[in-house]
């Protein structure tokens, strides 16, 4: 139950990750605007007035980002025209979470129930294969792996569009490149999990009460070995994000990462800022609520 | 009068030895350590005299655009007639060296900033490790992306960025192995002895986690490797032929030849998986607890 120790913990926590967004904000300004090139200065120079003008609807310094910010603006694109960066970003996000989720959801059911099958057998040429597997899929890169999979299946085979969204279809391409390391990763978490708590006393005793085996490996089995997979989504949330990257640039989906890349190769910079910005909020919340669960579950860990 | 038996015997084969010869033999009975080897061995001996016998990775020839596969082009030609083959090798050349060069300088700045966290006083070691804390939760890609399009496609550049990120986890984990020595009775010896914190830390700390940081660097460099592949294929290339170069090439000319992609991703994959097997084989190896079988 939360205590007033655990109430100030938290407190500490969410001051230093406002201190580190603040830090992010301010280094990825200063990159940009550090860069040579202006964005108002062309061979072509506007009139006095132009300028002027330009400047007082896209220029502005740190403190007055920081103030907008805290109001919710987060200024115009610079290539989108007459764009306000916040209605891409909310057009974007949802995109990029449903891909994200998407993935995540499918890494998990797939990991656990290859772990489950290693450890139940263990020793066999099932398991040798799933590990083979597993450390392949850790091993190829994501846009090697897009890439092959829209080769093979799309232009070999014609069994899947090239990209698409969001016809349902489209989506199994994306999915199944986003999430194959991660469920690699599960796979062989769980199976060291499973394959620790198979043979203790509890499972024994489930054993000789007869019950039957697949109501042994969900009630009991699974509920105790679950927490390391628990423990590992925090952080495969998190690269979830840099890996839609590059899904959404190989199978053109507009979802935050290909808005990201693109305002960077368009120096389209507060475009840019604000999916640092979106992203460096979700981590970081998704960071101290994972510590809050953990702790939560297993109340020997404790907030730090 | 009977001979005395001796206490003990010695079998030439037995598995008592320096802990170094175990690990060695542990690694040489590992059938996943012996094919990653032989693999990434074949990988580096190609990459290094590869060029001298292959045609030039970059003489285009117009005649010979797009060809598959054939017995002079074993991995076909590119849209501008090169030999795919001599490219993969080049790209190679410069992908592992990448590597390489990129873990040794996280490795470096790690280790000592590790060393210098876990041994001085505890003040020091909290704020310095807050500061890892900090820039561990920081969106990193991100802001590399950033740093990179921005300061130039040059490999200072790259090597900053990408050493920024990697050795923060050398740091903490040298930072632990720190702690738990510095209260070891050789150290107290030392100190004892007069010897002052700079030769402590560099003739009796390091070495004592020169294992495990050794671990690391053979899984840091495939990170450092895909890393660097990913960056190009987004198009922010500090060369004109690296691995992850030849695939954002490839994924260009998909439809019509399959090889451009599929060489270089397929060479990129294996040696990433020959990298993590060899790195996972020799923790195991390096872990004192473990028993030969």
């Amino acid at each position: 139950m939360p205590t007033t120790r655990f109430l100030k913990r938290l407190a500490v926590r969410a001051a230093l990750n406002g201190l580190t967004l603040l830090i992010i904000i301010g280094v990825s300004f200063a990159i940009m605007k550090a860069a040579p090139g202006k964005p108002f200065e062309t061979e072509k120079n506007p009139s006095p007035q132009v300028l002027a003008e330009l400047r007082r609807k896209y220029d502005f310094t740190f403190s007055q980002y920081l103030g907008g910010i805290l109001r919710g603006d987060f200024r115009y694109s610079y290539t989108h025209r007459d764009s306000k960066v916040s209605d891409i970003l909310s057009d974007a996000l949802p995109v990029s979470m449903e891909l994200g989720a998407l993935a995540l959801l499918v890494a998990i059911a797939a990991g656990i129930t290859w772990g489950m099958l290693c450890a139940l057998f263990k020793g066999g040429w099932v398991e040798a294969m799933v590990l083979v597997i597993a450390m392949v899929g850790i091993a190829v890169p994501s846009f090697v792996l897009g890439s092959l999979l829209q080769l093979i299946f799309s232009l070999k085979f014609h069994l899947a569009p090239v990209a698409g969204w969001p016809d349902p279809v489209s989506l199994v391409l994306p999915v199944i490149t986003l999430s194959l390391s991660y469920t690699a990763y599960i796979t062989r978490i769980a199976r060291s999990s499973f394959l620790e708590n198979l043979y203790k006393d509890y499972i024994r005793t489930a054993r000789a009460k007869g019950l039957t085996e697949a109501r042994i490996l969900t009630a009991h089995l699974l509920r105790n070995s679950i927490l390391p997979v628990v423990n590992y989504l925090a952080p495969a949330t998190a690269s979830i994000l840099t890996g839609t990257l590059v899904v959404e640039k190989i199978f053109n989906i507009p979802g935050m990462g290909r808005y990201f890349i693109e305002s960077v190769f368009q120096r389209d910079f507060p475009l840019a800022l604000g999916v640092i910005i979106v992203y460096s909020v979700f981590l970081l919340s998704l960071n101290l609520l994972a510590d809050i669960v953990q702790s939560l579950i297993d109340p020997r860990i404790q907030l730090q | 009068m009977k001979p005395i038996p001796p206490l003990f015997t010695v079998h030439k084969n037995s598995s008592v030895g320096s802990p170094t010869r175990l690990a060695l033999l542990k690694l040489l009975h590992d059938p996943r350590a012996v094919i990653s080897m032989s693999v990434l061995g074949l990988i580096i001996l190609l990459v290094l005299i590869g060029p001298f016998f292959l045609p030039d990775y970059a003489k285009q020839s117009l005649d010979n655009q797009l060809l598959s596969p054939t017995f002079n082009h074993p991995m076909g030609t590119d849209q501008l007639g090169r030999d795919v083959f001599a490219r993969v090798v080049k790209g190679g050349r410069l992908s592992l060296a990448i590597g390489l060069l990129g873990t040794l300088v996280s490795i470096l700045v790690g280790t000592l900033y590790g060393c210098v966290a876990g041994f001085y006083n505890e003040k020091l070691d909290l704020f310095m490790m807050r500061v890892v804390d900090i820039l561990y939760s920081l969106p990193y890609m991100f802001l590399v992306i950033i740093l990179i399009f921005q300061f130039g496609k040059n490999l200072l550049v790259l090597f900053i960025a990408l050493g920024l990120v990697q050795w923060l986890t050398v740091a903490r984990i040298v930072r632990g192995q720190v702690l738990a020595l510095k209260n070891e009775e050789f150290i107290l010896a030392a100190k004892t002895l007069g010897v002052g914190n700079l030769r402590i830390i560099g003739r009796h700390i390091i070495p004592n986690v020169l294992g495990v940081v050794i671990v690391y660097a053979t899984l840091t460099v495939p990170t450092v490797i895909l890393q660097e592949a990913f960056l190009s294929f987004l198009g922010l290339n500090v060369s004109d032929c690296t691995w992850g170069v030849l695939i954002a090439e490839g994924k260009e000319y998909m439809d019509e030849a399959w090889w451009l992609i599929f060489f270089p991703g397929t060479v990129l994959t294996l040696c990433l998986l020959c990298m993590n097997f060899l790195g996972d084989s020799l923790r195991d190896a390096l872990d004192p607890t473990a028993k030969i079988n």
